[in-house]
C-alpha cells in the first residue's frame, strides 16, 4: 500500500540548501499492518509522516501510495486516504458535534448527524461517550480531545492511518483501550497504520512491524517483538538501555 | 472666493515658528533625552521634504497635465509601500508584490470612485483634488494594510497546528486559514473605526483645518471631511482584504502544505497573537 525508496528531505527549498531531515529511507507498508515508527526525539518520525500527507515534499527518492506517486496524487484526495492524528489535538470553535462535522462541510458533502449509526459506532471504539457530542469542545480533557481526533480523522474513511504520540497524554486504561480500538480498526477494516509513540510497552503490544529513526537515518527495522528484544544496531541497544535519554 | 484674504506665512514667520522646534530641542537636552540629534534631523527633514513637495506641487498645478499628476501619484504610491515595507518586520514571500497590486487596485477604486463620482469634479486629473484625496486615500490606506500583513503573519505562526489540522482533514488553504484571515481583517479595521468614532470630537481632521484656514465655510468643509472618512474607511478594507486573500497563498506550497518563513531579525514585539 505504501512504500518508500531512497527518500531524502532537507529543510528549505532546493536540493541543496538546509539541513539534512531524512536521509534514505526505504521501507514498506501493507494493508492491515501496523508500523511503529520509535527513536529518539529530533530524529525525523514527525517530518516523515508530514512527508506522507505532503505537507513537505521530499528532495530525493520516491513515495509511492497504492501504486501512484505522492507527487500524482491531488493533495486534498491523498489527506482523505491517508488520515493524521497529532500530538496536539486541536478543537475548532464550537462543539464536539461540530468538530466531528467540520471536515465534511470542507469537502461540501452532508455531514453525519448525531445519531448516524457509523458517528455512534466510531465514538464506541474511541470510547467516546455520546452525551459529549453536544458539549463544547474546548472544554473536553486532553484526553478527550484527542480521542475526538481520532474519531473525527476515522470519519473520513482513511485507508492509512498516521498516529503522532496519539496517546501520550492519556492514562495507561484509556491508552490501552485505543489501543483495542486500533487492532480492531486494523481487523475490521485491514487499516495501515503507523504509530509514532515513546511508549515501547504499547508499541511491543500493539505493532508488526519496528522502524528505528535516529538522526534522520532509518537505522534498524524489522518485526516486533523481536527488534526490541535481540537489537542488532548499536544505535538500538543504547536507546533500548535508556529510551527516555534524549526524549 | 472669500471676504477675507488668507494670511500668507512669511520666512520669517516660519523661522518664528522653528522656536518650538528649539524649544523641544532645549526641553529634550533638559531631561537628557539624548535623543536632540535625532529630533533635530527629523525637523530639518520635515522642513526640506515639505518645502520640496510645495514647489514640485506647484509646477504640476502649473503644468496641469494627466501624466505629471500620475507621476506625482505613482511616487506617492512608492513611498507608501516603503513605509509599509520598513514597518512590517515578518515579511510574507512576494510581499512588495502582494502590497504593490493590493494598494494599486484598491486606492486606485476607491479614488476613481470618491473624485469621478461622487466629488465629480473635472477634468478627472485636476491636480488641486486628486492629489490631495488620493494622497489622503494613500496615506491612510498604510496602516491598514500594514496591520493586515503583519497580524496575518503572526496568526498564521500562531495557529499552525489548527491550520495544518485542517489540512489534514481535507480542507483547502483557504479553508484553513479561516481564522487567520478574519483576526488579521479585523485587525487591520480597527484604526478606520477608531478615527472615525473619535472624528470631530478628539480630533480635528487636518483636511477639515485646513479647508476652513483657507477661507471655506466649516459646513462645506465638514461634508468633504465626511466624504473623505468614507473614502478611507472603504479603502482601508478594500486593500486589506485583497493582501489577506493573496497573502495567505504566500504561505503555502504547491502541494498545498504550510509553509512558514524563516524568522530573520524578528524581535520580541512581533507574532505576539
Amino acid at each position: 500500500m505504501l512504500t518508500l525508496q531512497g527518500v531524502s528531505c532537507r529543510s528549505g527549498n532546493s536540493v541543496s540548501a538546509g539541513t539534512v531531515l531524512l536521509q534514505e529511507i526505504s521501507f514498506s507498508l501493507e494493508r492491515g499492518e501496523i508500523a511503529a515508527l520509535f527513536g529518539p526525539s529530533g530524529g525525523g518520525k514527525s517530518t516523515l509522516l508530514r512527508l506522507l500527507v505532503r505537507f513537505l515534499d521530499p528532495t530525493a527518492g520516491e513515495i509511492r501510495f497504492q501504486g501512484s506517486l505522492l507527487s500524482e496524487w491531488e493533495p486534498r484526495a491523498l489527506r482523505r486516504k491517508i488520515g493524521l492524528v497529532r500530538q496536539q489535538a486541536h478543537m475548532f470553535d464550537g462543539t464536539v458535534l461540530d468538530n466531528l462535522q467540520l471536515p465534511f462541510r470542507w469537502l461540501k458533502q452532508p455531514p453525519p448527524d448525531a445519531q448516524s449509526p457509523v458517528l455512534l459506532e466510531i465514538l464506541d471504539g474511541c470510547q467516546l461517550a455520546p452525551e459529549l457530542l453536544p458539549k463544547p469542545a474546548d472544554q473536553l480533557s486532553i484526553g478527550q480531545k484527542q480521542r475526538v481526533a481520532l474519531a473525527r480523522t476515522l470519519l473520513q474513511e482513511p485507508e492509512l492511518l498516521l498516529l503522532d504520540e496519539p496517546t501520550s497524554a492519556l492514562d495507561r486504561p484509556t491508552a490501552d483501550q485505543i489501543g483495542e480500538t486500533l487492532r480492531l480498526l486494523r481487523q475490521q477494516r485491514q487499516l495501515g497504520i503507523m504509530l509514532v509513540s515513546h511508549d515501547l510497552r504499547q508499541l511491543r503490544r500493539l505493532a508488526d512491524r519496528g522502524l528505528f529513526l535516529v538522526d534522520g537515518q532509518l537505522v534498524d527495522q524489522g518485526p516486533l517483538p523481536q527488534l526490541l528484544d535481540r537489537p542488532n544496531a548499536a544505535r538500538l541497544k543504547e536507546f533500548l538501555a535508556d529510551p527516555e535519554r534524549d526524549g | 472666493m472669500n471676504s477675507e484674504a488668507i494670511v500668507t506665512l512669511q520666512l520669517t514667520d516660519l523661522a518664528l515658528a522653528y522656536i518650538l522646534v528649539l524649544l523641544t530641542l532645549a526641553l529634550s537636552r533638559f531631561q537628557k533625552l539624548g535623543r536632540e540629534g535625532e529630533l533635530l534631523w527629523a525637523s530639518i527633514r520635515m522642513v526640506v521634504q515639505l518645502l520640496a513637495i510645495g514647489y514640485l506641487l506647484d509646477r504640476v498645478f502649473a503644468v496641469n497635465h494627466p501624466l505629471a499628476v500620475l507621476a506625482i501619484l505613482l511616487v506617492m504610491g512608492m513611498f507608501a509601500l516603503q513605509v509599509i515595507g520598513s514597518r512590517v518586520e515578518e515579511k510574507m514571500p512576494g510581499f512588495y508584490r502582494i502590497m504593490g497590486v493590493s494598494l494599486t487596485i484598491g486606492c486606485g477604486l476607491v479614488a476613481f470612485f470618491f473624485c469621478g463620482i461622487i466629488v465629480g469634479y473635472g477634468p478627472w486629473y485636476s491636480p488641486r483634488y486628486l492629489i490631495p484625496l488620493a494622497g489622503m486615500i494613500f496615506g491612510n490606506s498604510i496602516n491598514g494594510a500594514t496591520l493586515a500583513a503583519e497580524r496575518l503573519g503572526a496568526e498564521i505562526r500562531s495557529q499552525q497546528v489548527a491550520i495544518e489540522t485542517a489540512l489534514s482533514l481535507g480542507a483547502t488553504p483557504r479553508q484553513a486559514v479561516q481564522g487567520p484571515l478574519r483576526d488579521a481583517f479585523r485587525a487591520a479595521l480597527i484604526p478606520a473605526a477608531n478615527s472615525m468614532a473619535a472624528m470631530g470630537v478628539v480630533a480635528l481632521p487636518g483636511m477639515m483645518t485646513g479647508q476652513i484656514l483657507s477661507g471655506t465655510p466649516p459646513i462645506i468643509a465638514v461634508r468633504y471631511q465626511i466624504a473623505i472618512m468614507c473614502a478611507i474607511t472603504g479603502c482601508v478594507a478594500l486593500t486589506s482584504l485583497l493582501i489577506l486573500l493573496q497573502g495567505y497563498r504566500a504561505y503555502f506550497n504547491q502541494s498545498q502544505g504550510l509553509v512558514l518563513p524563516d524568522r530573520k531579525g524578528v524581535g520580541g514585539s512581533a507574532a505576539n497573537g
